[in-house]
């Protein structure tokens, strides 16, 4: 009995490891990914259509996690192409030599502060801003003036308003001590996080708890959280009912935000060289890129793509961000953390 | 028994190949660089001292509490008869298989800053209770998702013990509590022990409830590792931790095995006979007990639910949709306005679940039978002794190191399983296992050897001994490590999140998907998606019970 | 034919048999009698091959079937606790061992009705094992062991757990259909009255060594030692010296016959004495305690510094307590003289 059971399990689990185990046919492209990937059905059929290929996708958790895994995965690569390293993570893969070099001819549409990487290992596909978000009725009705900088947040009117997401765990969270840093200096940020301190901070692990637990407009009471500048508009494209106009607003003022820059590349030792440098021309190209803001609420690198209605009225772009150098956040992150959790948890 | 000594190859074999060698693969990896430095940087770190006295302090505290808790109730359960009992059953069970970000959504339903509980105060003119991120939320939400294995493994254990030792030891004069202390207790120690054994496991290695609900303040082995791999890509550091986190849960297992070798005894294979509760005073105490516990299990789960058909009345609202019931996230969970590449509608997401549950039963079980009927052998082999701890392992296994060691070293033919699906039932198989075995063991060791030699002498082989001894007398011992296995599976979201094709998202994952995006009719959409998660582990639940039922009357 | 060669068991170091010797001609009941402790579990679980004995053989009709295990050797036993599956009803008990032959369904269920006929359990196919009453169970499984036939039946004290009532009226029925069936069985017990009742021949045993074997009338006239007249229920046993030619007992001198070794043992048989001193022999005590047993007086009678038990018919007219009583016996039929233990 048990041997039999044993043979079928055993027969099953070798056709199961036979099947991923066939060399990969030409035709099939693999990408991977962290989980907040989402496209357009029709976006990667036509895709598939032009290369006559299947596309595959594989989600490695969240960016960090995806990052960790395609650096172990070495030179057995687990895809061809690896969409979804940002720029906080973005030295990890490059120290790690994951990526092919690949010279895409569409990087020409695509404003040079977006290239991080001048040997085009990763190219840039597409932005978020990570900003202060607040619910605009609170201040209307408490007849305060929303935040519009960093420094307002200091002021007494704004005591024991704002949640913020713990840079350990969150990548908002992250995001937005590297935009204090960025701002106020490696010298200054500290002090200027005291002063949040004291003036009532909320710290939470993750988005999720900041943003539909503490956060006034999602059944919280704090009005004003960390969150991305697309939030707002994602509100009105996801209200229950339609509105005319986003019930929250962004902070953009210069320096206020940090943004985030998504990245391609090919990964080292893909037998499928030709078919991911045409996948990467795609993600670059204003097909894919004009469908990512509804997908995934990131907004295109490539100049030529337009935006939805949704996006052009109400979407506020930060004129200027806070700016870290990719070297410097894998240099000193773990000590800008750990000064940051001594100072504002302990 | 010796012709079967080979059936210890089957678990061996398994653990060996998804567990050890990956696990091997990440540890050395990560100590390529050496480890005496790491190691010395963590022993001297002042804060990781604090993480790990934390973890003990949480998940020593976690148990204590649920054991307090759980104890009571198990009684109840196994030795009287009273309304509700079923529902007590089946609601207590449903936690144990909700992903965190689902809990975390149901306690904030009820205690959150405008969760039912506080709206409620506010109306009252009291001011709102701080709950979510504070100690009390972690023990709260490790309670509330382990009392379950204190009632099933200790209150299954209790109801097939007879009455009749206790009655015996009153006849002989001992008070009530002497006959729970000197009798009860030590006849329950097996039971009890594995019971607070896999409990504090559970609190000592959780991740998402510290994380989510305990917020930034708290720290344990496991949140650190996430932090020390994820945010800092410092695989030593990780390495060592999840050592560490490995040779506690170890130390823990071979105290168990030791002390369990000693405790096993034959308990009956029928289950005594249920008594409505005696006097006044009694059932007035177990009423309010269950009532309590009541609210504890119903309050956030119905709070959950309640909010998914709920449109919320917020003062400052915009939109014109009108406060109060409404079914428009139900309603919405089949459309994909955006037509993503990756949508999968709810019963898509059912599907998905129960193809992963159902080969992670059936992977479970085809390991898991034959590692307990070796384990429950009177004689046993080094190796099968051996093996009781070697299986609890990958429960005090970081899952993120254990990834990552998937990812090092299922990389070549025939076994790049890396990106194959076939991982995610192997995955939960590891974290079902321990349960299977758990559940099975005691069931096979009660047979009493008598039945097995009335069947050989009237002439069965032992082949057929164990099929039709063995296997229908621990029929109800089989189905619930299948249910183990099977709720393990369809609630797992960390593992499953990180290897699960996109295109196949289980129930969990869709979960996560849908709150980790801003907007109303998502996080409704996250809810009524919950809710219907929990009404359809809850319902496989009760159809287990009515199951059991059946199964108890033919015996 | 069952034959046991020189069967040897130890138990962690100690031994519990000590090469036992035995044969079971075919149709023969033998009783296994012996105190807790004594190895007759042990010896019936060597014979049913649920054990292995440390050295010596098992035979049935000649063939070595030592090593033959339990389900190939076609025999029954009937467990002390019955054993019965709890989740088997009463019929699938009973017919376990015929469908585990292969036997067909309308021959198991025909056979079935028969083996619970016999036991005079018919209608109750259907019952739960645990819904019986004790008598009950012991029927069933009684039925379940003969229900597939077994060339040698073995019954682990079956009736020990009953009441005396129930106990004495299932004796006789089993003993009824031992006979009936002519079945070779091996019977266990610690009661020599079920012992007799039921045997052909009783095998006492005496921690792990065979102290007698006999038919039971043997046993009952002429027990081999001290031993097995005590286990016997014979009472009337007392340490004595030889001196001089005579024998020293508690209750007074007796011509001791040749050849005695120093120290003894010497049963007063309580059915070898008479009222009155008519005997060669004559003791005169004082009558201390009488119960009326029916067709028996059994009376205890205090004779010099001892007190002895005596069985006199119902007939007999008996003085009051505390009077003096004379009673005589014949040395040759109402005393055997065992060696000291």
């Amino acid at each position: 009995m048990f041997r039999k059971l044993l043979f079928v399990t055993l027969t099953v689990l070798l056709a199961a490891c036979g099947s991923t185990a066939e060399p990969q046919t030409p035709s099939t492209l693999t990408v991977m990914t962290h989980d907040s990937f989402a496209v357009s059905e029709e976006v990667v059929a036509a895709f598939e259509a032009e290369h006559n290929t299947t596309v595959t996708f594989l989600k490695m958790g969240d960016a960090g996690s995806a990052t960790n895994a395609a650096v172990l995965a070495g030179d057995q690569p687990l895809a061809d192409v690896f969409y979804g390293v940002d720029n906080t993570f973005l030295s990890r893969a490059l120290d790690g030599n994951i990526f092919e070099p690949y010279e895409s001819p569409l990087l020409a549409q695509i404003p040079d502060a977006f290239e991080l990487d001048p040997q085009h290992r990763a190219l840039p596909v597409d932005f978020g801003d990570v900003c202060l978000n607040y619910e605009k009725a609170y201040f209307v009705e408490a007849g305060i003036t929303p935040p519009s900088n960093l420094e307002d947040l200091l002021k007494p009117a704004y005591r024991n308003l704002l949640a913020v997401q713990n840079p350990a765990t969150s990548s908002p969270g992250l995001a937005f001590l590297l935009a204090t840093i960025g701002h106020f200096g490696e010298d200054g940020y500290l002090n200027y996080w005291q002063g949040l301190v004291d003036n009532g901070l909320k710290v939470v692990n993750d988005w999720e708890t900041a943003y539909y637990s503490e956060f006034s407009q999602w059944g919280g009471s704090r009005p004003i959280i960390v969150s991305y500048a697309s939030s707002p508009p994602v509100e009105l494209v996801f209200a229950e009912e339609p509105l005319s106009e986003p019930p929250t607003a962004a902070v953009v003022a210069d320096g206020a935000c940090f943004r985030q820059v998504e990245f391609v590349g090919i990964l080292r030792g893909t037998p499928n060289r030709e078919l991911a440098e045409a996948w990467v021309d795609f993600m670059l190209s204003p097909a894919f890129q004009e469908d990512m803001p509804m997908q995934m609420f990131v907004f295109p690198v490539n100049e030529n793509a337009q935006l939805q209605p949704e996006f052009v009225d109400y979407l506020e772009v930060p004129t200027e961000t806070s700016v870290v150098s990719p070297e410097d956040i894998a240099a000193h992150r773990e000590e800008w953390i750990n000064a940051w959790t001594q100072s504002v948890l302990r | 028994m010796r012709r079967a000594a080979w059936l210890v190859l089957i678990p061996l074999l398994f653990l060996a190949l998804f567990y050890f060698y990956p696990l091997g693969s990440i540890f050395a990896l990560s100590f390529e660089g050496g480890w005496v430095q790491p190691l010395s940087k963590l022993l001297t770190d002042n804060s990781i001292h604090r993480v790990v006295g934390f973890t003990f302090w949480q998940a020593t505290l976690s148990t204590l509490l649920t054991l307090a808790i759980g104890l009571p109730a198990a009684h109840l359960l196994a030795r009287y008869e009273f309304p509700g009992k079923r529902l007590l059953r089946v609601v207590s069970s449903i936690p144990f298989v909700l992903p965190t970000l689902v809990v975390a959504a149901a306690f904030n339903a009820v205690l959150g800053p405008r969760g039912w509980f506080n709206q409620a105060l506010l109306a009252a003119g009291q001011p709102p209770v701080e709950f979510i991120n504070t100690f009390t939320a972690i023990l709260i939400a490790h309670v509330f998702y382990n009392t379950t294995i204190v009632l099933r493994m200790v209150g299954d254990f209790w109801s097939r013990l007879s009455p009749r030792i206790e009655q015996a030891a009153s006849t002989l004069g001992a008070s009530g509590w002497r006959v729970f202390v000197y009798i009860t207790l030590p006849m329950l120690a097996p039971a009890l022990a594995a019971a607070a054994l896999l409990v504090f496991i559970f609190n000592f290695t959780s991740f998402g409830v510290v994380l989510v609900l305990g917020g930034p303040q708290f720290a344990t082995i496991e949140t650190e590792i996430y932090y020390q791999t994820v945010a800092l890509f410092n695989l030593p550091t990780a390495a060592l931790l999840a050592l560490l986190q490995l040779l506690c849960t170890l130390a823990l297992t071979i105290v168990y095995t030791l002390l369990s070798a000693r405790l096993s005894r034959p308990v009956e294979p029928r289950a005594a006979r249920l008594r409505p509760l005696r006097t006044q005073r009694a059932a007035w105490l177990s009423a309010l007990f269950l009532t309590a516990l009541a609210v504890l299990f119903i309050a956030p789960l119905s709070g959950l639910a309640a909010r998914s058909v709920t449109r919320l009345e917020t003062d400052r609202r915009q939109q014109a949709g009108p406060p109060g019931f409404t079914l428009d996230y139900y309603r919405a969970l089949g459309d994909d306005p955006r037509n993503n590449l990756f949508f999968a509608s709810p019963a898509r997401a059912i599907q998905t679940s129960l193809v992963y549950a159902g080969s992670t039963v059936a992977l479970a079980l085809l390991t898991g039978v034959p590692t307990s009927w070796l384990l429950a052998q009177q004689e046993r082999t080094r190796l099968a002794r051996l093996l009781d701890p070697l299986l609890m392992l990958p429960l005090g296994t970081s899952a993120l190191t254990l990834g990552l060691g998937f990812i090092v070293a299922l990389d070549t033919p025939p076994l790049d399983l890396r990106a194959s699906p076939v991982l995610v039932p192997l995955a939960h198989t590891l974290v079902a296992l321990p349960f299977v075995v758990r559940s099975l063991v005691p069931a096979l060791r009660s047979i009493r050897p008598r039945l097995r030699q009335a069947a050989a002498m009237l002439g069965a082989t032992p082949r057929q001994v164990l099929l039709t001894i063995d296997v229908p007398l621990v029929g109800r011992a089989i189905l619930a490590a299948a249910l183990f296995a099977f709720a393990i599976s369809v609630g797992e979201f960390g593992a499953t999140a990180l290897i699960a094709r996109p295109e196949y998202p289980t129930m969990p994952v869709l979960i996560y998907r849908l709150l980790a995006q801003p907007g109303a009719l998502t996080y409704g959409q996250a809810m009524a998606l919950s809710t219907l998660l929990m009404l359809f582990t809850g319902g496989g639940m009760l159809l287990i019970e009515r199951l059991r039922i059946a199964d108890v009357g033919e015996f | 034919m069952l034959e046991l060669r020189n069967i040897t068991k130890h138990y962690d170091g100690k031994p519990v048999l000590a090469g036992i010797d035995l044969q079971v001609p075919p149709g023969e009941v033998l009783a296994l009698l012996g105190p807790s402790g004594s190895g007759k579990s042990t010896l019936l679980s060597i014979v049913a091959g649920l054990e292995m004995p440390d050295s010596g053989h098992v035979l049935w009709n000649g063939v070595d079937i030592t090593h033959t295990p339990p389900h190939q050797r076609g025999f029954g036993l009937m467990f002390q606790d019955y054993a019965l599956f709890p989740h088997r009803d009463v019929f699938g008990n009973v017919a376990f061992g015929l469908q585990m032959a292969g036997q067909a369904a309308e021959q198991t269920a025909a056979r079935v009705r028969a083996a619970l006929e016999l036991v005079g359990l018919q209608g109750l196919e259907r019952r739960d094992v645990s819904s019986l009453s004790g008598g009950e169970q012991q029927r069933v499984a009684l039925a379940r062991a003969l229900a597939p036939q077994p060339q040698l039946l073995m019954l682990d004290e079956p009736l020990g757990s009953l009441d005396r009532a129930l106990r004495t009226r299932l004796l006789g029925e089993l003993a009824g259909i031992l006979r009936q069936q002519q079945l070779t069985s091996l019977y266990v017990t610690h009661d020599q009255e079920e012992a007799y009742a039921i045997a052909d021949r009783i095998a006492i045993l005496n921690a792990g060594r065979l102290a007698q074997i006999g038919a039971p009338q043997e046993l009952y006239r002429a027990p081999a030692s001290a031993f097995v007249a005590r286990f016997l229920g014979m009472h009337n046993l007392f340490s004595a010296h030889v001196d001089g030619g005579m024998l020293h007992t508690p209750f007074g001198a007796l011509p001791a016959p040749a050849n005695l070794p120093p120290r003894v043992q010497v049963l007063l048989r309580s059915d070898g004495l008479r009222i009155g001193a008519a005997g060669p022999q004559v003791l005169t005590g004082e009558l201390r305690g009488k119960q009326f047993r029916g067709s028996q007086w059994l009376v205890q009678l205090a004779v010099q510094d001892t007190q002895i038990e005596i069985e006199l018919p119902s007939s007999t007219a008996l003085p009051a307590l505390g009077t003096p009583l004379q009673v005589s016996f014949d040395l040759a039929q109402a005393v055997h003289i065992f060696p000291d233990e």
